[in-house]
């Protein structure tokens, strides 16, 4: 008898199994990572948390608007995930999301949070991973050197200034010629203001539609403070040049007392030491204000929705995703606030003027709409530069651009064929390679080597505007470094970029793999690894004796440097134009998309 | 049969009980789903009400918060704070005026810059600013405050003019009143379901309104409603929609299993949605309760019910089962004893059969016995003709010169070896039939011609010895019969013949022949009676008198020459032919042997017309005896012919007279010879001195007619007519006299063969030469053929009339007298198909006779040859020959 039940059980059990995995298919996600800085931990992170799930990465922007382009082209990821959100701006295709409002997810989080995600129906798409906070980062070790003290308000900042700058040293700089910079700067030194009961309620005008334009009340003063801060700053046109890494190596040279950042870039950039982060100055302690904005929101697409099984297996994906483990993969994986009940807080020493703020509340949430990032940057550039010589002029430009209003763009490029994204062990990703032999074209290498997830998915045919094929390379940071390798010394420079882990461009799975052009990888995978077998060029061996001008996509500081200094390379050239734009400016200058090549086999 | 009475038996409660267990499975269906409806009704409708109680509740509570935070607004525009600092003692101030802590309520005010300020003072931005800036003047919504931990209802008034602070401007915009949401419970929890409601205060759109307070609670979602209208046998896809226009809306549903049901309620004022969420079992539960009993009573009522319907199927069941039992024992027991009665009457038939075997081994032993006795009789009765023969040959050659003597001699020899014959046939016969392999050999026979044949075989013999012999007939109405003609001739002859060898000489014998009613309409019943006076017989023997082999030991009739065969073949062939014999019979006195025996009536037509086409309609009959008379009225009125009788000749002599004068004379007068008075003959002389001389008179007399056939015919008689009076035999001899056919009277001294030129067929040289000088001795001539073929061709070759008649040996070498005599009927001989042919043969059993018979021949005479039996068989051929017409 007990036999029969235990053959009962296990054919039970037998039979529940498909009910409890599915059919044991492995099932494959595509995730749109807002920003390549996602590579270096956070995607292996879900590659570990979900081995029977095969992920899809590729890098997205930090705009919505590429998913409504992924949208509108029917081609949006499994999972969506974005830096800069305003519900204003997706409401209008928030049915193709997945609506979690229901879900044991949306549940998790504090409602006072879930407020800002919710539209009126009660449906919530898009759920907010943890906070970033964003201040102004001090090299208190400096100030502490001249003997200036700390700035505690807006009246001190002013003073540390006019002590700093009459020591010589910059009181304050940051890469004005980042649209965030200038937005981010622009709300939190006028927080307080925007945070007043006047500001919210404009706000929550502006946020429901119910108006495009500036409260001269509200916004007025909020250009006369960024007018005065540049001036007291010291900042000037040079600022809009600057890249943040050099800006962050000036900082640590004690050029610039203060820039703006956060604690996770002043880690990126080793600037930790001797730093603190100070709020936004209001004009007393309890105006002072620190700028929050989510690490990144996270959405799904309807899709998970038609199968339950599906559904599950995204949900789960996006608890991982939200979850505690996995915030701790983003950025350092310290001083962000937690929206979700279960996260706690873990600040760095960096972070020691954030009690007060967090004590009264005065946590600014930036004010993040696509339109505001790219009108602060016309503005505040503007008024940098002089082109808007007063707080009056800087307003009414704003407002201006605001009235503007998102004019269709017109028709830019237009591709004849389709190339998909999907990695094939036999040849690669046909998108990326088409993109990369593209790109080697145009930058005139002999070989070129670029990560596969640069290239933000399925590439489709038809009509393009200018700002619709920037959708198509990705990358933050991504630079062009050209340099003579010698054969022996591209395979190494291939085999660490295979080899490496934890860095910006680190090979996460068979989507992220580096995509060779001009010659072929044959790359065998062991286990999560992945070693180069040997490199050819038309199916010959790669001479190692020889040198070639080869191309390498990819973050320099993040993981380039790095690579060609490993290789023995210290000389390299940096390309004058970005990735994106080389590839943009080519399609809309009429050219077209190389064919792709068979680059790699994977064994 | 019993299989479907079995399953008849099965199937009737089987089909009861599913039918009752369908009806009540129907019934009890239908009545759960009416009662769930009910239920489920009565849980709406009761939620329904409560929660509109408790809507109106948490609606009076809310309001009368507000009236509070109104109260404090005028208070506070009455008595602006000083400062930002003063602003607590200002709050602290109001709350104790108002006596807030009293119930959990607390004041805050708002500045400008969205800071918060309680009776403690400053307290930073308050998190909420966000949802009072759309404008409006009054919010009303639950906070999760992390300045005081826990969820509140916040009261929110904005003031008409900002308080302004005096000393730093501060500008004071809103007052606020929370109230700690656990303390508002007491509102929205009824009492009536024992506080195991759970209350979710929601949105409009459905989400929930603040983190705290919803733990354990069924529904975990932030929007709660749309999870809501997730679960499963929730009714509606849009509770808002359905929500519109209606104070509630409630309706039940499943979670993980369990039942629940919901309350949703619109607090418009507050946009505030009120749901209600309750486990079903504690909805209407006194309702639940009461219905759980009725269906458990009724389901108790039911199996209560079904169990007596099973035990009173049971029962049934058992009472039928018993029943069956019963009658299984009942049968059983019947055939118990009707073994026990065929068993006993198997040992009754064993035991009469052991009686049988032993009666039969008695028999057997008494038939041992019997042939013991008979062979010693056999012995001696063989031994005796036989020394007889042997004797008197021995004695013949001796004096073979004394015509005396030879003469004496051979009548003793030829007297003996009769005698040694009848021995012979008998005792073939009887073991013929003991052999079962006697058949009858039926044909259309009258009996006026048996009766006829045997009066003139007897009758010599009963005057031999002197005995009067009378034969009777009575109400004959079939003559012409089916039968087996010389196997009654054998019985009757064998009856008779006894009659004649019991009776001491001078005896009285009578022979009757008489016919019963019928049975059947086929059948005509016949009696035979031979009565004699003679010596009977014992009751002893009379009782075995059919055994074969017996014969009554008896100092004269020992005397008396017999087989002891007789009866036996008698009795043996009669019940052969389905009759049977009644013997009665007294020592010294006589004997009366009855026969009765069933003959079909044949289908051959008596011309019934005979005496119509005649002009016969008048007859007068004479006898003494008026039963002859009436027998003869009888038997000629069937035929249409009237019949008046008188019992002497006078009468009758003036009955025609008068007839005659009356112009109805009679057409034929019978007359009895011998009557008192004057006899026939005298009778037939007186009619003839009448006018009507001319009418036919016969004379019917039982004795011989040439004794007064001179005489008679001198009277008158026109013809005699032989006792007794058959139908047939009165038509011929009528017709005869009608038609002035006098058939020459066979003289008593004239062979009939004399003259006769015989072809004779006898292969044995002997038998031939004996033949030869035996058809010499009546004056016949004869050729001899040696065998069938022979035969043939002698006759083929002969001239018609050469030969009268063939005489046909049967065993014949190189052709055999059958096959000679199809041949000779084959041939194209005129005489061929009439010549008679006469079998001669020692095959003499019935079966010869058929097959003689069957191959063509006439008659059949059984050798050795007796030239008496052959002349009374060449007379009857040839008188048949006579009348029939075709020769």
């Amino acid at each position: 008898m007990k036999k029969r039940i235990v053959l009962f059980a296990l054919l039970a059990g037998l039979l529940a199994l498909p009910a409890c995995g599915g059919t044991g298919a492995r099932e494959t996600v595509t995730i749109a990572l807002w920003s390549d800085q996602l590579t270096e931990g956070y995607a292996a992170y879900l590659r570990d948390a979900f081995p029977e799930v095969d992920f899809v990465f590729y890098t997205a922007n930090n705009s919505t608007d590429f998913y409504r382009f992924k949208y509108e082209g029917g081609d949006l990821p499994d999972i969506l995930t974005v830096r800069r959100f305003s519900l204003r701006d997706v409401a209008d295709w928030k049915d193709a999301l997945l609506d979690l409002s229901d879900t044991p997810l949306a549940a998790s989080f504090h409602s006072s949070y879930l407020r800002s995600y919710t539209y009126g129906d009660g449906t919530v798409n898009w759920l907010p991973v943890c906070g970033e906070v964003d201040g102004i980062l001090l090299n208190k070790a400096l100030l502490e050197k001249y003997g200036i003290p700390v700035p505690t308000d807006y009246n001190t900042f002013r003073e540390a200034c006019h002590a700093l700058t009459e020591q010589g040293v910059r009181p304050f700089s940051s890469n004005f010629g980042a649209d965030y910079t200038c937005m981010e700067v622009l709300q939190g030194l006028s927080a307080a203001r925007l945070s007043s009961q006047e500001g919210r309620a404009w706000r929550q005008q502006y946020e429901s539609g119910q108006t495009d334009r500036l409260d001269e009340d509200v916004w007025l003063p909020v250009f006369e403070r960024m007018e005065e801060f540049i001036g007291l700053a010291g900042i000037d046109a040079a600022s809009l040049e600057g890249d943040t890494a050099a800006l962050f190596q000036a900082y640590q040279a004690g050029e610039a007392a203060m820039i703006r950042g956060t604690c996770a870039e002043a880690a990126v950039y080793g600037a930790e030491e001797g730093t603190v982060m100070l709020p936004y100055f209001g004009e007393t302690e309890e105006e002072n204000w620190f700028l929050t904005y989510p690490a990144f929101q996270v959405a799904a697409s309807a899709r998970a929705g038609e199968d339950p099984a599906r559904k599950s297996l995204i949900l789960d994906i996006l608890s991982v995703m939200l979850g505690p483990e996995g915030q701790r993969h983003i950025a350092t994986g310290r001083d962000m606030i937690a929206y979700n009940k279960e996260a706690e807080m873990d600040l760095s020493p960096m972070m020691a003027y954030m009690p007060p703020c967090l004590e009264g509340n005065r946590l600014y949430i930036r004010l993040a709409s696509a339109g505001m990032f790219s009108i602060s940057r016309q503005v505040v550039q503007g008024m940098i530069t002089g082109e808007y010589p007063n707080a009056r002029a800087a307003f009414d430009a704003f407002n201006a651009a605001m009235a503007a209003g998102g004019t269709p763009e017109p028709e830019a490029a237009r591709l004849d064929k389709a190339y998909s994204y999907a990695f094939r062990p036999e040849g690669g990703s046909p998108a990326a390679s088409a993109v990369m032999n593209t790109l080697r074209e145009e930058v005139g290498a002999r070989f070129l080597i670029g990560q596969s997830v640069n290239i933000a998915g399925n590439i489709r045919d038809g009509a393009y505007t200018a700002a619709e094929l920037r959708f198509l390379t990705m990358g933050e940071g991504t630079d062009i470094l050209l340099c003579d390798l010698t054969g022996e010394q591209l395979y190494q420079c291939v085999s660490r970029l295979l080899a490496a882990s934890g860095g910006r461009g680190a090979v996460i799975n068979d989507s992220s793999l580096y995509v060779s052009s001009g010659f072929e990888m044959a790359v065998r995978k062991d286990g999560g690894t992945y070693q180069l077998e040997r490199l050819t060029c038309l199916g010959e061996e790669l001479d190692r004796d020889a040198a070639y001008l080869v191309a390498l996509l990819g973050n320099e500081v993040a993981m380039l440097g790095d690579i060609l200094a490993a290789a023995g390379v210290t000389e390299y050239e940096k390309a004058g134009a970005s990735f994106q734009e080389l590839i943009a400016e080519r399609l809309a200058s009429g050219g077209k998309l190389a064919e792709p090549t068979d680059y790699i086999t994977l064994y | 049969m019993r299989p479907k009475r079995k399953w008849r038996s099965v199937l009737l409660p089987a089909a009861l009980m599913a039918g009752l267990l369908l009806f009540l499975l129907a019934g009890g269906l239908f009545f759960a789903k009416y009662l769930q409806n009910q239920i489920a009704s009565e849980r709406t409708t009761q939620l329904n009400e409560i929660t509109g109680q408790v809507q109106v509740n948490l609606r009076n509570a809310l309001d009368s918060h507000w009236y509070y935070l109104t109260a404090a607004v005028n208070e506070l525009e009455g008595r602006s704070p000083a400062s930002a600092q003063d602003a607590g003692a200002c709050i602290g101030a109001l709350e104790r005026l108002l006596e807030m802590e009293s119930y959990d309520a607390m004041l805050m005010l708002l500045d400008s810059q969205g800071n918060c300020y309680d009776a403690a003072g400053k307290r930073g931005v308050w998190q909420d600013i966000d949802r009072i800036s759309g404008g409006g003047e009054r919010y009303t919504f639950i906070t999760d405050s992390y300045i005081y931990q826990g969820s509140y209802w916040a009261f929110v008034q904005k003031f008409d003019t900002p308080l302004l602070a005096g000393g730093d401007g501060t500008a004071f915009t809103h007052a606020v009143l929370l109230k700690d949401v656990h303390t508002m419970a007491q509102y929205y929890d009824s009492a009536s379901y024992g506080s195991r409601n759970e209350t979710y205060i929601l949105k409009s759109n459905g989400t929930r309104m603040y983190d705290g307070g919803d733990e354990g609670n069924t529904i975990q979602a932030y929007n709660v409603l749309k999870v809501l209208e997730e679960m499963e046998g929730q009714p509606y896809a849009d509770i808002r929609a359905a929500l519109d226009g209606q104070d509630t809306v409630s309706a039940g549903f499943y979670s993980d299993g369990v039942e629940y049901y919901f309350c949703l309620t619109f607090l418009e004022e507050y946009d505030t949605l009120l749901l209600f969420l309750i486990p079903a079992e504690y909805v209407a539960a006194g309702t639940v309760r009461m219905v759980e009993t009725v269906i458990r009573t009724l389901l108790g009522l039911a199996v209560v019910m079904v169990v007596l319907l099973i035990l009173a199927l049971a029962a049934i069941s058992r009472q039928q089962t018993s029943a069956r039992m019963f009658r299984q024992e009942q049968e059983n027991l019947r055939r118990q004893e009707e073994m026990n009665a065929r068993l006993e009457e198997s040992n009754a038939a064993l035991a009469q059969s052991k009686r049988t075997i032993e009666q039969a081994f008695e028999i057997a032993e008494g038939a041992n016995r019997a042939k013991s006795s008979f062979l010693s009789n056999m012995s001696h009765d063989i031994r005796t003709p036989m020394n007889a023969i042997v004797g008197f040959a021995a004695l013949l050659g001796r004096d073979a010169e004394n015509p005396d003597k030879v003469r004496e001699y051979t009548r003793k020899i030829t007297a003996s070896s009769q005698h040694l014959l009848g021995l012979i046939n008998d005792i073939l016969d009887i073991s013929k039939i003991e052999a079962g392999k006697t058949t009858l050999n039926l044909s259309d026979e009258n009996i006026v011609d048996l009766i006829e044949n045997i009066d003139s075989i007897i009758r010599p013999q009963m005057k031999a010895k002197g005995h009067s012999f009378e034969v009777y007939s009575r109400d004959i109405r079939h003559e012409h019969v089916v039968m087996d003609k010389l196997r009654l001739n054998q019985i009757l002859l064998n009856l008779l013949s006894n009659a004649v060898k019991y009776t001491p000489d001078n005896g009285h014998i009578v022979f009757t022949v008489q016919e019963l009613p019928q049975h059947a309409m086929q059948l005509a019943h016949f009696r035979f009676i031979v009565e004699d006076d003679g010596y009977g017989m014992s009751p002893e023997y009379v009782e075995r008198i059919f055994q074969a082999f017996t014969r009554e030991e008896d100092s004269v009739t020992n005397k008396i020459q017999g087989t002891g065969l007789g009866m036996a073949i008698t009795k043996n062939l009669l019940d052969l032919m389905g009759g049977s014999i009644l013997v009665e019979s007294e020592k010294g006195k006589g004997s009366k042997f009855t026969v009765d025996l069933e003959m079909h009536v044949s289908d051959q037509v008596i011309d019934q017309q005979f005496w119509q086409n005649n002009g016969i309609s008048r007859l007068l009959t004479v006898d003494d005896e008026e039963v002859i008379c009436q027998n003869i009225q009888m038997v000629m009125e069937s035929a249409g012919v009237s019949v008046d009788y008188a019992t002497n000749g006078r009468t009758a002599v003036e009955m025609v007279r008068e007839a005659v004068n009356e112009g109805a004379p009679y057409h034929i007068v019978l007359l009895d010879w011998k009557m008192p008075g004057i006899n026939g003959v005298e009778t037939a002389r007186l009619i003839r001195q009448e006018p009507a001389q001319d009418v036919p008179i016969l004379i019917l007399t039982s004795y011989d007619w040439p004794e007064v056939e001179d005489e008679a015919k001198a009277a008158g008689v026109d013809a005699c007519l032989a006792k007794p009076f058959f139908l047939t035999s009165f038509r011929q001899k009528v017709d005869s006299v009608l038609h002035s056919e006098k058939a020459p009277e066979a003289s008593g001294q004239a062979s009939v063969l004399e003259g006769m030129h015989i072809l004779v067929a006898e292969d044995n040289e002997i038998n031939a030469e004996i033949l030869e000088e035996l058809l010499d001795m009546v004056g016949a001539t004869c050729d001899i053929c040696e065998n069938g073929q022979a035969v043939a061709e002698a006759f083929a070759a002969s001239q018609p009339g050469q030969y009268r008649l063939i005489l046909m040996d049967v065993q014949m070498p190189v052709m055999n007298g059958y096959d000679a005599t199809r041949a000779i009927r084959a041939m194209p001989h005129p005489l061929a198909q009439t010549i008679p042919i006469i079998a001669m043969t020692a095959n003499a059993f019935a079966e010869d006779i058929r097959d003689a018979l069957e191959a063509g021949m006439t008659a059949h005479v059984a050798k050795p040859i007796d030239m008496g039996v052959l002349e009374q068989t060449v007379k009857t051929v040839l008188e048949a020959q006579e009348v029939l017409p075709q020769l």
